[in-house]
C-alpha cells in the first residue's frame, strides 16, 4: 500500500490532508455553529422571535388597565352578577333619566319587542329603567328622611350615603337632548331595523375582537328619502361595554343627486363621539356572491379594522370586547338586499389571541329583515 | 490508480467547502423568513404607504366644501345647522383635533378641508343608546371634493383660521 503512493508528491499530499481534514470537520462545525460564524445571524433570529412573544404581554397590560375602572361602577348595582348582559345597557339609562324624553325612549323600546327573537335584549332594557327609577326613589326617601329629623342628630346619618348614588357616566354615553329632536323629524325614522347574529363574551374573560365573512350582493334604498341607508356591518364592542364600539361594513345610501351609492366604511363611538370614515380606495369588491371578509382585532394596544385582509383603519379605543355582532341594520323599511346572503367563518379573538369560533350563536331580528342560523353558517336578507 | 486519487483528492477540497457552506448556511437561511411570515400574517397587510398622499394642488374651492357640509349636515337632521368654521389643513392635523382613529386610505399630509357646523343632532338609535351632540363635523379630501369622514361630537371648536390653502 505504501508503495502504491510513493508517486504521490509532497504537494498532492498536503492537498489530500487538507480535504480530507474538512470533510472531518464539517460535520463538527455542524454540532456547535455559535463557535465561529453562527453567533451573528443566529442571534438577531432568535431575537425576533423574542421580541413578538412579549410584544402581546404589554398589550394585554394596557388593556386590561382600563377594565377596573370600568367595572368599578358596576358593584354599585347589586344584582350585577346574574344580569352581566344588562350592564351595557344601563348606560343608556343616565340618558334617560337626566332628560324628560325618557318616556318616548321607552316608547321605541316596545316597537322593538314586536320581535320575537330581540325580546332578550330589549327587555333587558326595559328592566334597565325601572331600576334607574328606583335610584331616584331612594333620593327621594332621603330628602324625606331629613325632614322629619330636622333635629340635628339626624343630618350626620344621612349624610355619608348621599355621594353613593351619584351615577357615574358610562363611557361613549351623551345625554339625549330633546332639543336635538328635529320637530320635522318623526321619531319612527330614528327607528333601525336589524337582522344579526349576536355573541357575547363572559366576563371576566373578554375577547380582543371577531371576524366574519359575508357575500357581496346589491342592497337599495327607497328613491327620494336622502338619509334612508342600510348595510352589511361587523360590530365589535370596546372598553368592556356596549355603547362603546367599532364597526365596520358594506353600505348603500343616496347620494346628494339622488343616485344609489354603496360603499365600505368603518366607524366608532368612543370618548368623543361618533367618528365614520367613507373607505374608496384601497378595498377590491368581491363578484356578486362572493364572500369578503372583514375582521376587527386588538393588537398592540389599538383595534385594527380589515376588509379582505387589507388593514384599512385603526382606533386608539382601549380594553376589551364584551359583544361581537354581524348582520343587517336599515333605517327604512323599504331598503332590500336583493339576495340572501350568505355568512360564513364568525371568529372571535380570543383573550389568548387566537381565532376561534363564536362560543354561541344569538339573533336579533325584526321583519323585514331576517337572520337564519344552519351554524357553522347563517343567511339574512331585507325583504 | 494514481491518477485516480489525484483527480479526486482534488475535487475533494472544493467539494468538502462547498458542501460545509451549504450545510453550514442552510438553517440560518431556514430561520429569518420565517419569524417575517409569522408576523405578516398576524397583522394582515397594511398599505405600504396611503392610497391618498399630499398633491400640492389644485384643490377644490372652500365654498364647495362649505356647501356639501351644510347639505350633509341638513341629510342628517342637524337641527338649524350653521357652518362655524371652516380649515384648509392636513388630515394629520385633522386627528389631532378628534384625538380619535385614523383611516388608513388617507395620508397624514393630505390636503383636507374641515369643516365643522353648530346645531342639535341625533346619532345612534337601534341597538346603540341615542346621543345627542351639538357639533357634527366634515372632513373633505381637498383635490377631490370627496367625503373622507364625518362625526358627531362633544369636542371644541378647532383652532385655526385658514380657510383656503395656499398656492
Amino acid at each position: 500500500m505504501p508503495a502504491r503512493f510513493a508517486s504521490i508528491t509532497s504537494g498532492n499530499r498536503v492537498a489530500l490532508v487538507v480535504a480530507l481534514a474538512l470533510l472531518a470537520l464539517a460535520p463538527a462545525a455542524l454540532g456547535r455553529p455559535a463557535v465561529t460564524v453562527s453567533p451573528p445571524p443566529t442571534t438577531p433570529t432568535m431575537t425576533v422571535t423574542g421580541t413578538a412573544t412579549p410584544s402581546r404581554t404589554p398589550t394585554r397590560t394596557f388593556t386590561s388597565t382600563p377594565v377596573s375602572p370600568t367595572r368599578t361602577p358596576t358593584p354599585s348595582t347589586p344584582t350585577q352578577t346574574a344580569t352581566i348582559t344588562r350592564t351595557p345597557t344601563i348606560t343608556q339609562t343616565p340618558t334617560r333619566t337626566s332628560s324628560p324624553t325618557a318616556t318616548p325612549t321607552a316608547t321605541t323600546s316596545p316597537t322593538r319587542t314586536t320581535s320575537p327573537t330581540a325580546t332578550t335584549t330589549r327587555t333587558a332594557t326595559v328592566t334597565t329603567t325601572p331600576t334607574r327609577t328606583a335610584t331616584t326613589t331612594q333620593t327621594t326617601t332621603r330628602t324625606s328622611t331629613p325632614a322629619p329629623s330636622a333635629t340635628p342628630t339626624e343630618t350626620p346619618t344621612v349624610e355619608p350615603p348621599s355621594p353613593t348614588p351619584t351615577p357615574t357616566p358610562e363611557p361613549c354615553t351623551f345625554p339625549l337632548d330633546p332639543k336635538s329632536i328635529p320637530p320635522e323629524v318623526d321619531r319612527g325614522t330614528l327607528r333601525r331595523w336589524y337582522g344579526i347574529g349576536v355573541t357575547q363574551a363572559t366576563p371576566p374573560n373578554l375577547w380582543l375582537g371577531g371576524a366574519v365573512q359575508w357575500q357581496n350582493q346589491n342592497m337599495s334604498v327607497p328613491q327620494g328619502v336622502p338619509d334612508a341607508f342600510i348595510a352589511e356591518v361587523l360590530w365589535v364592542t370596546t372598553q368592556n361595554v356596549r355603547p362603546c364600539f367599532v364597526e365596520v361594513g358594506d353600505s348603500v345610501w343616496n347620494d346628494d343627486a339622488g343616485n344609489l351609492q354603496q360603499g365600505y366604511y368603518w366607524a366608532e363611538n368612543d370618548a368623543t363621539g361618533y367618528h365614520a370614515r367613507d373607505l374608496q380606495v384601497q378595498v377590491v369588491r368581491p363578484p356578486l356572491g362572493q364572500f369578503q371578509r372583514y375582521k376587527i382585532a386588538q393588537r398592540r394596544g389599538a383595534y385594527r379594522v380589515f376588509i379582505g385582509g387589507i388593514q384599512v383603519g385603526v382606533s386608539q379605543q382601549p380594553g376589551d370586547t364584551l359583544h361581537v355582532e354581524t348582520g343587517v341594520e336599515s333605517n327604512n323599511v323599504g331598503s332590500r338586499i336583493l339576495a340572501p346572503v350568505g355568512f360564513q367563518t364568525f371568529q372571535i379573538y380570543d383573550e389568548n389571541g387566537r381565532w376561534v369560533p363564536w362560543p354561541t350563536q344569538n339573533q336579533d331580528v325584526e321583519a323585514p329583515a331576517t337572520w337564519q342560523w344552519s351554524w357553522p353558517t347563517a343567511t339574512n336578507g331585507f325583504n | 490508480m494514481q491518477a485516480w486519487i489525484r483527480r479526486n483528492s482534488l475535487a475533494a477540497l472544493p467539494l468538502a467547502v462547498g458542501v460545509g457552506l451549504l450545510l453550514w448556511i442552510a438553517p440560518i437561511r431556514a430561520e429569518r423568513p420565517a419569524a417575517h411570515e409569522g408576523i405578516s400574517a398576524d397583522d394582515g397587510l397594511v398599505p405600504a404607504r396611503p392610497a391618498l398622499a399630499r398633491t400640492g394642488g389644485p384643490y377644490v374651492r372652500s365654498s364647495e366644501a362649505w356647501g356639501k357640509a351644510f347639505h350633509e349636515a341638513t341629510r342628517r337632521h342637524v337641527v338649524s345647522p350653521r357652518v362655524e368654521k371652516i380649515l384648509a389643513t392636513t388630515y394629520g392635523e385633522v386627528l389631532n383635533w378628534t384625538r380619535s382613529g385614523r383611516t388608513l386610505e388617507v395620508g397624514l399630509d393630505r390636503e383636507v378641508y374641515l369643516v365643522t357646523v353648530r346645531g342639535p343632532v341625533i346619532v345612534g338609535g337601534g341597538r346603540h343608546p341615542l346621543s345627542s351632540f351639538s357639533r357634527t363635523y366634515y372632513v373633505y379630501d381637498a383635490p377631490t371634493g370627496r367625503l373622507i369622514e364625518w362625526g358627531a361630537t362633544i369636542l371644541p371648536e378647532p383652532e385655526g383660521s385658514q380657510s383656503e390653502f395656499r398656492r
